[in-house]
């Protein structure tokens, strides 16, 4: 040290006519803490008779003491996932000051951004205060610097949203000083979207005037908020056809949906008269507008189902048993009884089923009875008319009609 | 009684004839240096613990010169390299006699002038532009007229100790 300071001052006495010529550095290195300035004049003169006369020195010394200069620097702004975690982010603290210092810290993070570690070279430090802990032996030469990582998770939601991360470094020696700096985290956007549902089958009757209605949930699975392009559609089925989206006439619509959020998109269609068992779709696509390749579309399978009525007829010997096959015989006076049956062979509820009948002219009506309760029957001029007010799909009723043969 | 006093005379004037180089050496030139950051502070309520000086402090240093000699002397000139280590403050030089003008190197001391000068290049054109106080190399004093026995000539400047590119913000400590 000793060895040091007699260069340095013997630097001051030889060097200063030499130092600094054409030198234009702007930037300067602040005079070492225990440099010695000394500052030496020299007096000459002569008298009348211009005698020579030995010039005479003088000096004053001065020494320099400490003053502390950290110096923190950290990126402008970083670009992290959303969420994302074991994000890392480098703070430097450069010794600025004119002798060896070290340096606390502390840090200060916005809404969105949480540290869960530092790191110093290959040593890692799980609170802050242990973090300074390990700093306070850390001494950085004047001139050298050294950096402190944050590691940190981003929340979710958080694309495009700027969060800032501050650092304040703070002298241990003093006179002290302090500085900050501070970086924005700003996660990029990444867009998603999630159409539901994505099957299913509903049975519908061509509509006939009738509006069906199909909800879809329509959720944001991105880190930002989203203006997605709406698009209602049909299958191939030539069936189904889109009426509106949201109450408005046509295929299209929008909706604004925060991250993490979700929205219900209600289509209205119709069913064309086809034929039962026909296939067809609702669909509904959509269309991130941060970035138009995220698409998803949902769907709901269409049956078209419609009622199918059948009937037969048979005649049965008066104990309603007994058939009365093609090769068999009655006689005048015999009581027989039709059966009048009638199925829904169709996937779909028939409504007001009625059956008309009118007698043969050989036989002289009686009476009715039915299987159950629910007919409707009637005779006049020989002519019974039979009437349900539904049958179920796959359901079979009967009704009897007792007559006389002539 | 006589030859005593006569001896001790001889050896008083012996004594003085014989030390007249160290007796100028040791009165004829004086420099101070006073930390004038640290006095004002200290005006300001903030004395400082110690009596260092700290990077960006200004420093005056002041030359007295005394004609220690028994008769007049002419051409006084007081040279001062700058050290190492501090930056003259430009417009910082003066001096209470009248006919004593100051100079300055930039060069290391090969030249002088009231205000050096350089060649430089600025957006692509030759310039000549003076030099910056903070780079002089010399200051000096040349007193034009005769000095009495006994008359002293007090020239001062100020020099700030180098500091680095920012300023720090002080938080404490004194």
């Amino acid at each position: 040290m000793r060895q040091t300071l007699r260069r340095v001052a013997l630097a001051g006495l030889l060097m200063a006519p030499f130092a600094l010529v054409g030198g234009a550095a702007a930037a300067q290195t602040p005079t070492a803490e225990g440099t010695v300035i000394t500052n030496t004049a020299t007096a000459s003169y002569t008298d009348a008779n211009n005698n020579t006369y030995t010039n005479v020195t003088a000096s004053a010394s001065v020494t320099v003491g400490f003053l502390a200069g950290p110096d923190a620097s950290s990126p402008a702004t970083v670009t992290p996932a959303s969420p994302s975690t074991g994000n890392e982010l480098g703070f430097t603290i450069t010794n600025t000051g004119n002798g060896v210092d070290s340096v606390s810290t502390a840090f200060t993070v916005g809404t969105g951004v949480t540290i869960t570690g530092y790191k110093v070279g290959g040593n890692t430090f799980s609170t802050l205060a242990e973090l300074n802990t390990f700093l306070a032996g850390q001494g950085i030469p004047a001139g050298s610097s050294i950096t402190v990582t944050v590691v940190y998770t981003v929340a979710p939601g958080r694309g495009g949203q700027t969060t800032p991360v501050t650092i304040t470094a703070t002298s241990r020696r003093t006179p002290g000083s302090t500085d900050a700096s501070t970086t924005n985290v700003i996660p990029t956007v990444s867009a998603g979207v999630n159409v539901t549902p994505d099957g299913g089958t509903i049975q519908r009757l061509p509509s006939n005037g009738t509006q069906y209605t199909q909800v879809f949930t329509v959720q944001n699975t991105g880190n930002a908020s989203d203006t997605y392009t709406l698009a209602a559609s049909a299958g191939s089925g030539a069936a189904v056809s889109i009426v509106s989206v949201n109450g408005t006439a046509g295929t299209g619509g929008s909706a604004t949906i925060a991250s993490g959020g979700s929205t219900t998109v209600t289509v209205v269609y119709t069913v064309a008269n086809v034929a039962a068992g026909t296939s067809d779709q609702v669909r509904l696509t959509a269309t991130s507008g941060t970035n138009a390749s995220t698409t998803d579309n949902g769907f709901v399978n269409i049956q078209v189902i419609r009622a199918a009525i059948t009937m037969v007829k048979e005649a049965f010997r008066d104990n309603q048993t007994t058939a009365i096959g093609a090769s068999d015989r009655v006689l005048p006076g015999e009581y027989i009884q039709y059966r009048i049956t009638v199925t829904n062979a169709g996937g779909a509820q028939a409504n007001t089923v009625s059956v008309s009948d009118p007698l043969p002219a050989q036989v002289t009506y009686v009476s009715t009875s039915s299987d159950a309760a629910g007919w409707t029957i009637a005779e006049s001029a020989g002519t019974v008319t039979g009437s349900l007010t539904s049958l179920a799909a796959s359901a079979s009723r009967y009704f009897w009609i007792r007559v006389r043969i002539k | 009684m006589k030859t005593l006093f006569r001896t001790v005379l001889f050896a008083l004037l012996l004594a003085v004839a014989a030390t007249p180089a160290v007796a100028q050496q040791r009165q004829a030139l004086v420099v101070t240096a006073q930390n004038r950051t640290a006095a004002a502070e200290q005006t300001a309520g903030r004395k400082r613990s110690d009596d260092r000086a700290r990077p960006g402090d200004v420093l005056r240093y002041r030359l007295t010169f005394t004609n220690v000699t028994p008769g007049a002397v002419r051409g006084v000139t007081l040279a001062n390299p700058l050290p190492a280590g501090v930056r003259f403050v430009g417009g910082s030089a003066r001096t209470e006699r009248g006919d004593a003008r100051v100079e300055y190197s930039a060069d290391g001391g090969r030249t002088f002038s009231a205000q050096p000068m350089e060649e430089a290049v600025v957006d692509g054109r030759a310039v000549t532009r003076p030099v910056p106080a903070e780079r002089y190399t010399h200051v000096r004093w040349t007193v034009g007229g005769a000095l009495a026995p006994g008359a002293t000539v007090v020239a001062e400047y100020d020099a700030r100790v180098s500091a680095g590119s920012q300023a720090p913000a002080v938080t404490g400590g004194r």
